[in-house]
């Protein structure tokens, strides 16, 4: 059952419409989130940046897994802006130039893929552990997957790990006093909520494994 | 709904745009929704002078395009930088065949935006340089200078590159005299109470009634001294020997000076400050050639004043008395000439 341990480029392509969806109708959520931790604009950024990913995607006709992952990142950083737009797409972008001219991938591949994201995105914001961003959904995730890697688990059960990583990272970002980007200016104000980009990260994780579940098993009814 | 005059809080930065573009028409355009240009752009064999940077702190950015200073100003959404298509869309309009310099204050989300469209702009074929500004002494010691926020002082920096562009020098030497007025440029302000974010009508900051707060950035970015209302004498005391403590003028120096509004601080007590700080250089024995008072980097209807002193030499000096017309600032030395001596 090789579907288990691999995706091919139309499975890809399913999954990154649906976290492009599911990002962009969670705009709301997003813009309260970000109203007590910065300008309130996060919600609206999100929604621009993936709803043109989403148009990206459905326009693309080729088989290049590497392409549908660039499209989505470049999509996000040519119309968010601000500090979101390059850091978001930076981790869409790396993973496609990771996955270039592949048709199928396999779940080491897409760890490495990954991996890599978190040190561009580390790289370009300088963001560590603990300052409050998306990095702190971000890292737990992707250690999540190479756990899954390193015990042979299948793709599902990876991200379904990876999502719960991610959605723990957010929580945790609760407890944390921002160092970075606009949520730093307001310091202690922002205990008690989580930050915007770790929460959208988390969000991420979820409908890509949520997608993942769907294809895996499409008679399953939940 | 927010009690500004506003339509979709979202749409804010295309409608003021226009607004401002058609106001303007006679000295810029339009380029593309967020960015406008000089009205000429491309003027051929000429290095073009790009500012920008997030919507809200007008006239900051579009109201320095025009003769002698930006050839185009690119704005994102409020407080955010502009995402690269807007920033290489306006880099084609003002490319004039002799490079591109982009000018912006440096902040995280700026770097990233311009940078990245400097490599695409660079993958086109134009040549492009940056030089960001970082004037504000509250935000990064000495030691990390480059770690500043750029705030008003900015508009020195692209008031002298625009002028040395304008006469026809190359992009390297654009760069050049770019960089050494962002070196000799230093500021440091006050702000007594917040602006408000268009799309949520939350404070950019909390003060309470009686207290007012130094260094504190223009998005409302952790300040150094809260403290009590004074007396303005008091207060501009503070700022400017601030200032001097670091920038170390003597007798005989000259130098620039703005003394930037907030935005809803009225110009009655920008001149009150003014006052202060012109009777604090004079005893110094440092020379004002010449100060500009008023709105030139606002945070939505913050109140507060920023003071900024850029170090002359005969070029910087030079450079910032060449002829400017652009809606904010009007530099018109023919015109100076006619007073009678």
């Amino acid at each position: 059952m090789s579907k288990l341990y691999s995706l091919t480029y139309k499975q890809v392509k399913e999954i990154l419409l649906h976290v492009s969806e599911a990002i962009a109708s969670r705009e709301g959520y997003l813009t309260d989130l970000d109203r007590e931790c910065g300008d309130g604009d996060f919600g609206v950024g999100m929604y621009r940046g993936f709803t043109l990913a989403r148009q990206q995607l459905e326009n693309y006709q080729g088989n290049d897994i590497g392409e549908l992952f660039s499209k989505t990142g470049y999509a996000i950083t040519s119309s968010v802006g601000g500090a979101s737009g390059p850091v978001f797409g930076m981790l869409f972008i790396t993973i496609g130039s990771k996955l270039r001219g592949k048709e199928e991938v396999t779940l080491d591949e897409l760890a490495d893929a990954f991996r890599a994201a978190v040190e561009a995105i580390i790289k370009l914001g300088g963001a560590r552990p603990g300052d409050k961003t998306m990095v702190d959904a971000l890292i737990p995730a992707v250690e999540a997957i190479e756990e899954a890697v390193k015990l042979k688990e299948s793709i599902v059960t990876a991200y379904t790990k990876a999502a719960e990583a991610a959605k723990t990272g957010a929580e945790a970002t609760k407890n944390m006093i921002a160092k970075k980007g606009k949520a730093s200016y307001l310091g202690e104000k922002t205990l008690g909520h989580p930050d915007p980009g770790a929460a959208a990260v988390a969000l991420i994780f979820q409908s890509f494994s949520e997608k993942l579940e769907k294809i895996h098993s499409p008679l399953k009814t939940n | 709904m927010v009690k500004k005059l506003i339509n979709d809080p979202f749409k804010v930065t295309v409608e003021e745009i226009e607004g401002f573009a058609r106001a303007y028409s006679h000295i810029l355009k339009q380029v593309g929704s967020h960015a406008v240009a000089r009205r000429d752009a491309p003027i051929k064999g000429k290095v073009g002078v790009l500012c920008g940077g997030g919507s809200g702190h007008e006239p900051l950015f579009i109201g320095y395009v025009g003769y002698g200073m930006a050839d185009a100003a690119v704005l994102g959404e409020v407080f955010a930088a502009p995402p690269p298509p807007y920033i290489l869309e306006a880099t084609k309009a003002i490319d004039g065949g002799a490079g591109v310099i982009y000018i912006f204050g440096n902040y995280a989300g700026d770097n990233m935006n311009f940078g990245m469209a400097a490599e695409m702009a660079r993958a086109e074929g134009i040549e492009v340089e940056i030089v960001n500004y970082y004037d504000d002494i509250s935000s990064a010691p000495p030691e990390r200078r480059n770690d500043r926020r750029g705030i008003a002082g900015g508009m020195f920096v692209i008031k002298v590159a625009g002028a040395l562009a304008e006469m026809g020098a190359d992009l390297k030497e654009v760069k050049r005299v770019a960089t050494k007025a962002r070196q000799n440029v230093l500021s440091y302000g006050v702000g007594l109470a917040p602006g408000t974010i268009p799309a949520t009508g939350q404070p950019t900051f909390t003060l309470a009634e009686d207290e007012i707060y130094f260094g504190i950035g223009a998005h409302g970015e952790k300040g150094v001294l809260l403290t009590k209302i004074k007396p303005a004498d008091e207060v501009t005391e503070i700022i400017v020997s601030s200032l001097l403590n670091e920038l170390s003028l003597k007798s005989g120096d000259e130098i620039n000076i703005l003394v930037n509004g907030c935005g809803s601080t009225t110009y009655m007590e920008l001149y009150i400050v003014a006052r202060k700080v012109f009777m604090m250089l004079d005893e110094l024995g440092v020379h004002i050639h010449r100060a500009e008072v008023g709105n030139f980097l606002t945070t939505q209807e913050m109140a507060g004043v920023t003071v900024s002193i850029l170090k002359l030499d005969d070029e910087l000096k030079k450079l910032y008395d060449f002829p400017a017309y652009t809606p904010t600032i009007r530099i018109c030395p023919e015109l100076h000439s006619k007073f009678k001596k």
